[in-house]
């Protein structure tokens, strides 16, 4: 919505006020959302379900081959297609998707706007065009070289030009993300430190960005080598910085779904994490330590070794496992407290530090759920659950 | 919440069961940090990763005079070499055979030189299921032992072309 003229004045401005009609309420949930955001949002996520239904029908095509008893394709075919369901089901579907998370937690939660609409089509349309130039040149029969792509297989220079420019237009899509949190804090449409949800989605942008990184620092010398233009890269460097985009590309999806797990363990039950530094710990945790495990694809590799595998494999002594490890504590259990009356003596009510007020929530739940006799499967319960979440809502952001 | 800004004095240390949880996760960490290096020595099919540069043809060189100089018989059209015991070894990977086929003593040890001519190939031994990767340009060198008698395959498992599939070699051990 906003260019970066108006973003950036020269001098200091006032918080520039959302235009009439930037945003709208939604009606469930008592959310603000930025209209740009919500456009934005729907074409990635649209456009990742589509990619993963590509990987999915040439997965089907690929399981038809396997079994004898059909054997569908014929042999180049069936690395033909093989090439595109690695490719789809684990750039594309992923990275659109990615997006989409990230242009949601930057705006709703914070009621901000997003930072840059021309931002969001370059890098909607560069990750577009990228992908369908490599399914098209896949298809062709031009780069049958899996998903992968190890050198010195070589496939045709449109298949590495492709791969660049999704990673280009999702770093534009980071950028964008992270430009909207700055005009949000600058701007003080909220006041205190992130919620979860974006924290753990900003988590996700940073092991992005690294990620990104080792796709274009990969892709970039093998695409100038596939123009005849340079000598060709190691092959042993390549496998290396490959599984930095390809082992890291897969751990962006983990933290961006570890944030959704607490995003919609709020929105179905009002829960609530129990400890906000453990929660964020581990996403740090994440941050420092989760790409270190692209080394378990070199694990019988020439050329580096023992140590280095040992200690990289193993997330640095397990410390971002550790993290996965506490996720998976922490969001049933913030759904189990919800669920338990004050005076009980599960588990998760054991380590609950929350002050009276923050209960306000549970609460309310509870008095509605009470109401409808405890039944929450109905879905009378569930209209007047929603219904409290917005009433609840609307109190927090008075 | 999640959605919603959390409070001001959010940062707090762990109490309770979460403090368990994270205590005991954390141990188990330091668990399985010890087994991979245990793993490493103790479980005796792993690559030290010792590896040497060299150029693709001169390793076919060597590889045939290796050949030629320890023929001990034909497989299937290939020649059978059998490397002096504590010896070199040498073995080819290129599109689409695994060249020459090996013939080795049970309990002597050797020093297996691996590479490519062309393309990436892996090398997998059937049905022990030890996997190295076999690139061209490099000389991955392992020391092996055999432990058993018998007819081992190898077969190809890294993608090399249309016919990776048929991509089979042998090791004779006896």
């Amino acid at each position: 919505m906003s260019s970066i003229a108006t973003v950036f004045p020269a001098g200091a401005a006032p918080a520039p006020v959302p235009q009439p009609g930037a945003m709208r309420r939604c009606d469930t949930t008592g959310l603000q959302i930025c209209l740009g955001a919500e456009k934005f949002i729907k074409f990635n996520a649209v456009a990742a379900v589509v990619f993963l239904l590509v990987g999915g029908v040439a997965a089907i095509l690929l399981a038809l081959t396997r079994w004898q008893a059909v054997h569908l394709l014929r042999v180049d075919w069936f690395y033909r297609i093989l090439t595109l369901h690695g490719l789809n089901m684990l750039i594309f579907w992923i990275l659109f998707f990615e997006v989409a998370v990230l242009y949601f937690t930057c705006t709703v939660p914070l009621k901000a706007q997003l930072f840059s609409r021309k931002v969001a089509w370059a890098s909607f349309s560069l990750m577009l065009t990228g992908a369908l130039m490599v399914n098209t040149v896949i298809l062709q029969g031009k780069a049958d070289v899996l998903l992968t792509s190890y050198l010195p297989l070589l496939a045709h220079p449109l298949f590495y030009l492709g791969i660049i420019l999704v990673a280009v237009g999702t770093l534009t899509g980071v950028f964008n993300f992270f430009a909207t949190l700055y005009t949000a804090k600058r701007d003080r449409t909220y006041e205190g430190s992130l919620p979860l949800v974006t924290f753990g989605a900003t988590a996700a942008a940073i092991i992005a960005v690294v990620t990104l990184l080792h796709g274009a620092i990969v892709m970039i010398p093998t695409f100038t080598y596939s123009m005849g233009w340079t000598a060709q890269p190691d092959p042993m460097w390549y496998r290396m910085i490959w599984w930095g985009l390809g082992h890291q590309s897969q751990q962006v999806n983990v933290c961006a779904m570890v944030s959704i797990w607490y995003l919609i363990a709020q929105l179905t039950t009002g829960a609530k994490p129990l400890n906000e530094t453990v929660c964020r710990g581990a996403f740090v945790l994440y941050i420092l330590f989760i790409n270190l495990a692209s080394a378990h694809h070199l694990l019988v590799d020439p050329g580096v070794g023992s140590a280095w595998k040992i200690w990289n494999t193993s997330y640095a002594m397990y410390l971002a496992v550790l993290a996965s490890m506490i996720h998976g504590f922490t969001v049933p259990a913030a759904v189990e407290v919800q669920y338990a009356p004050t005076n009980s003596r599960s588990i998760a009510s054991s380590c609950s530090t929350a002050s009276p007020g923050s209960w306000r929530y549970t609460n309310t739940c509870l008095k509605y759920r009470s109401r409808a006799n405890g039944a929450l499967a109905s879905s009378a319960s569930l209209v007047r659950i929603s219904s409290c979440l917005t009433r609840a809502a609307s109190r927090t952001s008075s | 919440m999640s959605l919603a800004i959390p409070d001001r004095d959010w940062y707090k240390a762990p109490v309770g069961a979460e403090k368990l949880w994270i205590g005991l996760a954390l141990f188990w960490c330091f668990v399985m940090s010890l087994m991979m290096p245990f793993w490493h020595f103790r479980g005796k099919q792993n690559s030290r990763g010792e590896a040497y540069a060299v150029k693709p043809l001169a390793f076919l060189e060597r590889t045939e005079k290796f050949a030629a100089a320890n023929k001990v018989g034909e497989f299937n059209g290939m020649p059978v070499a059998e490397p002096a015991p504590g010896g070199d070894a040498y073995l080819i990977g290129r599109m689409w055979s695994w060249y020459p086929v090996l013939k080795l003593r049970q309990g002597e040890t050797y020093r297996l030189h691996l590479s490519a001519l062309d393309l990436q190939h892996g090398f997998s031994l059937q049905p022990l299921n030890m996997n190295f990767q076999v690139l061209p340009g490099y000389d991955h060198v392992l020391t092996i032992t055999p432990t058993s008698k018998g007819e081992f395959t190898i077969v190809c498992n890294e993608f090399c072309g249309i016919g990776h599939d048929k991509m089979i070699g042998k090791i004779l051990v006896e």
